[in-house]
């Protein structure tokens, strides 16, 4: 890939790069001359012929950088003198020509050398005589051979170009434009030109040693330069490098020869290539045919191959090129261009006096690259004179620095895009890795916690194991207990609740037993309390229950306290809705036709008439609250309750109340108002809640103590 | 006939509900009607329910769930067997399926609850050291001291503690929580009767 190296900064670029991307300077201002003339003039404008061409809408000049040199330098070299031209100037497509016999482009080739010779004249009429080869070229030309080509050419518009060799008149003009020249193209030409004066341009040329214009084969040789170190003041980026072979092959035939040793033109003609031999013998015989109209019918045929043109042509510029070069002239490509297009007008203004030059380079129009243009994606960039020049800094010196901290610091919002859809497949790969993210932690906190956790495993189980030790401790030796629970004494409720019992002597009392085995160990004993009390006092016992583990705690309880229920109510569904219907029933009303499934005849109806107490034993806060709400403030008759140690805060508001007549609250309640199972059962787990009791105050001391010093962990384990 | 569907059944909640309540205020026979269906319904749901143990379980027995085996084992063994005490077959397996199966195990489970209180009594301070942690700590040890047996002198301030307590301090509160509960069945009862607690649709 080629790139271009900018003259300014030197900067590698691309190709197609119109403006250094590191300086902004426009790197077509050295199209074609950045390789040697790019540090000697920074800040050169655009050529002429460069600028017309730009302002038709056209692109720059596509720069030839070192690496394109370079490029060329690779390629073998051929014993053939091939000139390489610039890609504008090759081809069918640029000249609109088709292809041509070899005969015919022979003989074009004399045609147009001919004619440019013929227009180099006519232009120095008008003005200052311009150069007639781009400085690229002017550089490698050997003096003396500029000053041979320049001289046929002149001669040839002239009609006597012996006469025109006037070397005098020429190195006034040389020395004038020479002051325009840079420094480097001074140096270039000042030595070949000092040998080209001696050898040629101070003794006039006669005709023998004039090259035959018609013969192809007796074009000049040029100097074997090979390297541009052999020139001075190359532009460092092609210092030491290998010439082009396009122009390096003009001297294939004599590579080793000094450029001293060059032989005159005039005296020994160069070896042509082949092709352009060929096509010189056929030039040759066209010429016999026709040798009057030599120079008057360059008339290009449109059959004409065009790469011969272009070659021939370019061998006519190079010859235009030495001879002005020989007089120091520096005039530039647009110079040159503008020059031949004039003269074609000016051949068209006299008629039949100078034949038309049909090979005009100038027509050749841009090449398709220059003509597209900038690309449209691009920003005008400032020119290298619109921007300011940087003042400070590493790229002091330089314009069209573009600050770029501003640009950075500058505040922007930041955007929040749209939330990206997912598909159902990606949301589960999401969920799974998040899932397994959230098991690291704890993972983690289980293995940083494996042997608290075995600790706190293993004094759970001591501790478990020391309570029902105390517990079958308790219950096999209850005179280990210093302490008896009956010396605490009944409490006022459970005194009321049995005052209560003993007032419905006689009558009938319902007796619910709601509680499941999981109660049995607490409420067993009140059940069996209040039942021995009902018995006492000769109460008549109906009892249901809303669960059907109930039912069989109720036959048990009856069993072991030697009461005979009177009935059997079975079992209640509905919870507060089979209580509304009980309450209802209870009051005798008349819709009380069946009591869940069964017939309400005439004995039941009375039975239900005389129940004037209802003794309800949970230990469910649902069941105790229903009982009271549904059928308590439904009916006239008393409740009392008989509930755990916990329920019991709950029921303490309904007896305060009078909503309960009275309540025994668990085991110690029922011993202290002498069940005597309940005694034992209190002091057979006194032990183990003394236990319990020193758990939680050493527990507490611990924790609070020495769990200070930690951060309080709302996950942690238990222990 | 989408819009049917759900409009149905609340119309049935908001007319029987609405027509409960006036029995129970106004026409206390409507209300003993309603009651008795209701009682009725409960029964038959109660059926419902264990047929629907019984799919349940069967399609779990299908994937080769032991644990639904045992079950359905139960349940059509106690079936079993209130059939045979019901035909005089025999007499009192029920009560003896009772106390040698139900009774010890439900019974063995929640004696650990004492434990796990335990337990989770001593580990709260470890999770959440706060001012009302010590508080509670406070005072379930002492209702714990006052209702075990203790010295005669010591026993009796500590009834008074527990006494003062449960009557002052426990009863307020759960005066409050049942006064919340009242309130919220009220709130709850008229959501449904005007449509706007739609349980039946869950």
């Amino acid at each position: 890939m080629n790139h271009l190296i900018c003259p300014h900064c030197g900067t590698e670029n691309e190709a197609e790069a119109a403006v250094c991307s590191h300086c902004g300077q426009p790197i077509v201002a050295a199209a074609g001359e950045s390789a040697l003339a790019a540090e000697e003039a920074p800040e050169e404008e655009l050529p002429d012929w460069l600028d017309e061409l730009t302002e038709e809408g056209a692109a720059p000049v596509e720069d030839q950088g070192v690496d394109a040199l370079l490029d060329w330098l690779d390629e073998p070299e051929s014993e053939a003198v091939e000139i390489e031209v610039p890609d504008w100037l090759e081809p069918e497509e640029a000249l609109g020509l088709q292809a041509k016999s070899e005969e015919e482009a022979a003989h074009d080739a004399t045609a147009a050398m001919e004619d440019a010779a013929a227009s180099d004249t006519q232009a120095d009429e008008d003005e200052e005589r311009p150069s007639l080869v781009p400085d690229w070229l002017e550089d490698v030309l050997d003096e003396e051979e500029a000053a041979e080509i320049f001289a046929l050419q002149e001669a040839e518009a002239e009609g006597d170009w012996l006469s025109a060799l006037d070397a005098t008149e020429r190195e006034e003009e040389a020395a004038g434009m020479a002051e325009d020249e840079p420094e480097w193209v001074k140096a270039l030409t000042q030595a070949p030109a000092e040998d080209s004066a001696e050898d040629e341009t101070d003794q006039p040329l006669d005709e023998t040693e004039t090259p035959p214009v018609t013969d192809p084969g007796s074009l000049p040789a040029t100097r074997p330069l090979r390297r541009t170190s052999e020139l001075e003041n190359v532009p460092e980026q092609i210092a030491g490098t290998d010439l082009p072979d396009w122009l390096a092959d003009q001297l294939q035939d004599e590579p080793d020869e000094p450029p001293e040793a060059a032989p005159q033109a005039t005296e020994t003609a160069q070896p042509l290539p082949d092709w352009l031999a060929e096509e010189g013998q056929e030039a040759e015989q066209a010429e016999a045919d026709d040798e009057g109209e030599l120079g008057e019918s360059a008339q290009v045929p449109a059959e004409a191959d065009a790469d011969v043109e272009v070659e021939a042509a370019a061998t006519v510029e190079l010859e235009l090129a030495a001879t002005q070069a020989d007089e120091g002239e520096a005039l530039d490509e647009g110079e040159w261009l503008q020059m031949v297009e004039e003269l074609t007008e000016a051949e068209a203004a006299q008629g039949d006096e100078v034949e038309p030059v049909t090979l005009n380079l100038g027509d050749l129009g841009p090449p398709g690259w220059l003509e597209a243009g900038p690309r449209p994606s691009e920003e005008p960039l400032p020119t290298p004179m619109e921007a300011p020049l940087e003042s400070s800094g590493p790229l002091a010196g330089l314009r069209g620095v573009i600050p770029i901290e501003p640009i950075i610091a500058e505040r922007r919002r930041a955007s929040h895009s749209e939330p990206t859809p997912l598909t159902e497949r990606e949301r589960e790969l999401a969920g799974l890795l998040e899932g397994l993210a959230s098991q690291t932690l704890p993972v983690t906190a289980e293995e940083s916690g494996a042997v608290d956790g075995r600790l706190a495993a293993i004094f759970r189980l001591l501790v478990g194991l020391g309570l029902l030790a105390l517990l079958v401790v308790g219950w096999l030796q209850p005179e280990l207990m210093p302490f008896q629970a009956a010396n605490s004494g009944t409490g006022p409720m459970a005194a009321e609740a049995l005052a209560a019992i003993d007032r419905h002597a006689g009558q009938t009392a319902l007796v619910v037993f709601d509680y499941t085995p999981a109660m049995a160990g607490e409420l067993d004993v009140v059940a069996d309390l209040m039942l021995a009390r009902l018995a006492a006092a000769d109460v008549r016992v109906m009892w249901l229950s809303q669960t059907a583990a109930g039912i069989r705690l109720g036959q048990r309880a009856l069993e072991r306290n030697g009461v005979e229920g009177l009935d059997s109510l079975g079992l209640l569904p509905g919870e507060a809705v089979g209580l509304r219907w009980v309450s209802g029933c209870l009051a005798g009303t008349p819709e009380c036709q069946s009591f869940f499934g069964r017939e309400v005849d005439g004995a039941l109806q009375q039975e239900l008439d005389r129940v004037g107490l209802v003794v309800v034993v949970t230990g469910e806060q649902g069941s105790l609250i229903n009982w009271i709400e549904q059928v308590e403030s439904q009916t006239d008759v008393a409740m009392v309750a008989g509930l755990t140690q916990g329920l019991a805060p709950v029921a303490v508001p309904y007896y305060a109340n009078r909503q309960l007549v009275g309540l025994v609250a668990g085991a110690p309640d029922a011993a202290a108002a002498g069940a005597s199972k309940a005694d034992e059962l209190v002091n057979s787990v006194a032990l183990a809640q003394w236990a319990a009791i020193a758990l939680l105050i050493v527990g507490g001391v611990y924790s609070g103590v020495v769990g200070f010093g930690r951060p309080s962990s709302r996950r942690g384990n238990d222990s | 006939m989408k819009g049917l569907g759900r409009a149905l059944p609340v119309a049935l909640t908001v007319g029987v509900g609405s027509l409960t309540l006036i029995g129970l205020l106004v026409v206390p026979a409507l209300g003993a009607l309603l009651t008795r269906w209701a009682t009725f319904l409960a029964a038959v749901a109660l059926l419902l329910g264990a047929a629907n143990l019984v799919r349940v379980h069967g399609q779990r027995l299908a994937d080769g769930n032991v644990y639904s085996a045992v079950l359905l084992l139960g349940l059509v063994g106690m079936l079993v067997l209130g059939a045979t005490d019901a035909f005089g077959l025999t007499e009192g397996w029920v009560g003896r399926a009772f106390d040698l199966v139900l009774f010890p195990l439900e019974a063995a489970l929640a004696s650990l609850l004492a434990l796990f209180l335990l337990f989770s009594a001593m580990g709260l301070l470890r999770r959440q050291r706060s001012g009302w942690t010590l508080l509670f700590l406070f005072v379930v040890v002492l209702l714990l001291l006052a209702r075990s047996p203790m010295p005669e002198a010591m026993g009796e301030w500590l009834v008074l503690i527990d006494e003062w307590i449960s009557a002052l301090l426990v009863s307020a509160g759960v005066r409050a929580i049942l006064i919340g509960i009242a309130l919220g069945t009220i709130t709850i009862s008229l959501r449904l009767l005007m449509g706007y607690e739609r349980p039946y649709e869950r």
